[in-house]
């Protein structure tokens, strides 16, 4: 079930963490998507959460490099492959599995710092996203310093193609249904949110892999 | 208590009022050894007067010129850059201190490199070698010396053995950041006499191997060329050598007025003591290079030894390669390869403090007892002040 660790935690609070990656890891997950923190096997506990930020740090010698005409290919592989650069990503977290099963509520604890970070398969998307109830949508909505309509966008488009795939072709039109249901009250923000996601498919059935 | 800023004040105006008055002075001088140098440029006989004088001269450092040119430039304008393989060396060194929990030593060498024009991704070899206690030659010879010289060899050493095991078809060009020359004061001792012969070896062994070595130089503060000057006009007697002058004159202002952009000076000899310890083929040669501009003019020194400086197909490659690599860095140019070399090797406070606490566990978990920093250590790190950074 766990792939290759893509990264690991540099910082963390309840509500969210930071991890670092390795510019060349071929496997980088892309905004908004799952993904999964084991903070301890007995008894379990894993984190899930949304990529929800990614930051490609620099520093004075990029600069420098950056600032040159021509850049050899030689000069760009050694900044990505050698140097000690590394994406920051912003982790939100949005729900935990323990014995017990998935739970939508923030972890009990945050993950530790350097802890390994994991990308979720379809199979794992669609189980957490469709359990619950659509519980784990309220971190998204109350999100703070994060384009939120963005960040669902990009969760739903994913998420979208893992439960079709995964035999439950109805988890987008609930969405929607749960979402106005939620955001009725603030039509501006549920009319932004409306907006990022029309252009996903929410309509068809066929696999999408 | 901090830094006494009305006394400082006051000498801060001093010093800029005596300063204004060298720069002036120094420009003078500078100008006079140019005409001087413009004057014998190309006189025959120039280079047998001036071996003559020096052979008369004990313990004389300075340059002599291959033959009477003295104030040409070379260009590699005209050039086409071919792919080469670039190695470049730097190393750096935890030396020991009783004030700390364990007084260790550690070297830390780093080769970087780069096949120019390959598009691959430069490789990076680190060696690091734990000094349990660093072997002085006699008690006149200084910790850090001693640390310096075993760095150097061992960074060397990884060098000569990384570019000999390369087995490329490309020509293959060895950087280390400084002089090649090895500066060290030097000591009649079998194990001193062994290291410098273990630097001598690679040399040759790079030399066998037809590998380009070069020692680069950046903003030189020799007078090599200046001395030369003294001899040849008569100013430099035997008592003065190895003195200091009275005035910062460097020959890199000489050819600030010289060198164009992109050019490098004519080839000297490095006359000096520690050069003619050294084999014939490996015997340092240098040359002046402008890596700036025309209103930011950036001289820089670069070493070589003898066979390199005979090739002018070697020189021509290791000139248009620099340049290349200064490029890289064009708001301050320096060699990539090299810089990427010192970041490899550099060991940070951060890595010595992780560094010394896995001994201090490997301490205790072989039944040491506690270990703790010297009272003066401790006080300092309660402090926190900027002692932590001077003296630790």
């Amino acid at each position: 079930m766990n792939s290759q660790a893509f990264g690991r935690i540099l910082s963390a609070d309840i509500h969210e963490c930071f991890a670092a990656c390795r510019i060349s890891e071929p496997d980088l997950p892309p905004f908004g998507s799952l993904v999964r923190i084991p903070i301890r096997e007995t008894p379990r506990l894993e984190v899930y959460g949304l990529v929800s930020d990614i930051r490609i740090e620099e520093d004075g010698f990029l600069r420098q490099i950056a600032s040159n005409e021509n850049v050899s290919e030689e000069v760009m592989q050694d900044a990505r492959v050698n140097r000690n650069v590394p994406i920051v990503m912003r982790i939100l977290f949005t729900g935990s599995i323990s014995d017990d099963g998935i739970s939508h509520m923030v972890p009990p604890h945050p993950p530790l710092t350097l802890n390994a970070i994991y990308r979720c398969g379809e199979e794992e998307i669609a189980t957490f996203s469709s359990c619950g109830g659509y519980g784990y949508l309220r971190h998204i909505l109350d999100a703070r310093d994060i384009s939120i309509p963005e960040l669902l966008a990009a969760h739903v488009a994913q998420a979208l193609i893992a439960n079709k795939n995964c035999g439950n072709p109805e988890w987008g039109k609930n969405l929607l249904a749960e979402l106005i249901q939620q955001k009725r009250a603030q039509k501006d923000e549920l009319l932004r949110m409306l907006n990022a996601l029309k252009s996903l498919d929410f309509e068809s059935t066929a696999e999408a892999k | 208590m901090p830094v006494n800023y009305e006394q400082l004040t006051r000498q801060i105006s001093t010093i800029g009022a005596s300063l204004a008055q060298q720069r002036s002075r120094v420009s003078a001088e500078i100008s006079a050894y140019f005409d001087f140098l413009r004057e014998n440029d190309g006189q025959p006989g120039l280079l047998q007067t001036l071996q003559r004088k020096i052979s008369q001269l004990k313990n004389i450092r300075c340059a002599l010129p291959r033959d009477e040119k003295l104030l040409e430039t070379f260009s590699v304008a005209d050039e086409p850059l071919t792919p080469v393989e670039i190695l470049a060396a730097d190393g750096s060194q935890i030396t020991p201190n009783r004030h700390h929990e364990l007084s260790y030593g550690l070297l830390n060498s780093a080769v970087f490199r780069m096949s120019t024009g390959s598009g691959i991704a430069p490789t990076i070899v680190t060696e690091t070698l734990l000094l349990e206690k660093v072997t002085r030659e006699d008690l006149d010879q200084s910790v850090e010396d001693a640390i310096a010289m075993q760095r150097d060899l061992a960074e060397r050493t990884l060098l000569a053995r990384e570019a000999a095991a390369l087995n490329s078809q490309l020509p293959v060009i060895a950087l280390t950041d400084g002089p090649l020359e090895p500066f060290y004061q030097r000591r009649n001792s079998p194990s001193f006499t062994r290291q410098l012969q273990g630097i001598h070896d690679h040399f040759s062994h790079m030399a066998e191997l037809g590998i380009i070595p070069a020692g680069y130089i950046d903003r030189p503060h020799s007078d090599l060329l200046l001395r030369m000057l003294d001899i040849l006009r008569g100013d430099l007697s035997a008592e003065s050598i190895g003195k200091p002058r009275d005035l910062p004159v460097f020959d890199a202002a000489l050819f600030e007025k010289l060198l164009p952009p992109d050019h490098r000076s004519v080839v000297f000899r490095l006359i000096s003591p520690s050069v003619l310890d050294m084999p014939e083929a490996i015997r340092l040669s240098f040359f002046y290079l402008n890596v700036g501009t025309a209103s930011q003019p950036g001289i820089v020194r670069v070493e070589i030894p003898e066979y390199v400086a005979a090739s002018r197909s070697s020189l021509n490659l290791l000139q248009a390669n620099l340049l290349a690599q200064c490029r890289i860095l064009p708001s301050d140019p320096y060699p990539y390869a090299l810089h990427r070399a010192h970041e490899a090797a550099v060991v940070t406070s951060e890595e010595r403090d992780r560094i010394t606490q896995l001994l201090i566990n490997d301490h205790l978990t072989h039944g040491g007892s506690n270990l703790s920093k010297s009272n003066k250590q401790t006080a300092k790190d309660r402090a926190n002040t900027r002692y932590n950074h001077l003296n630790s």
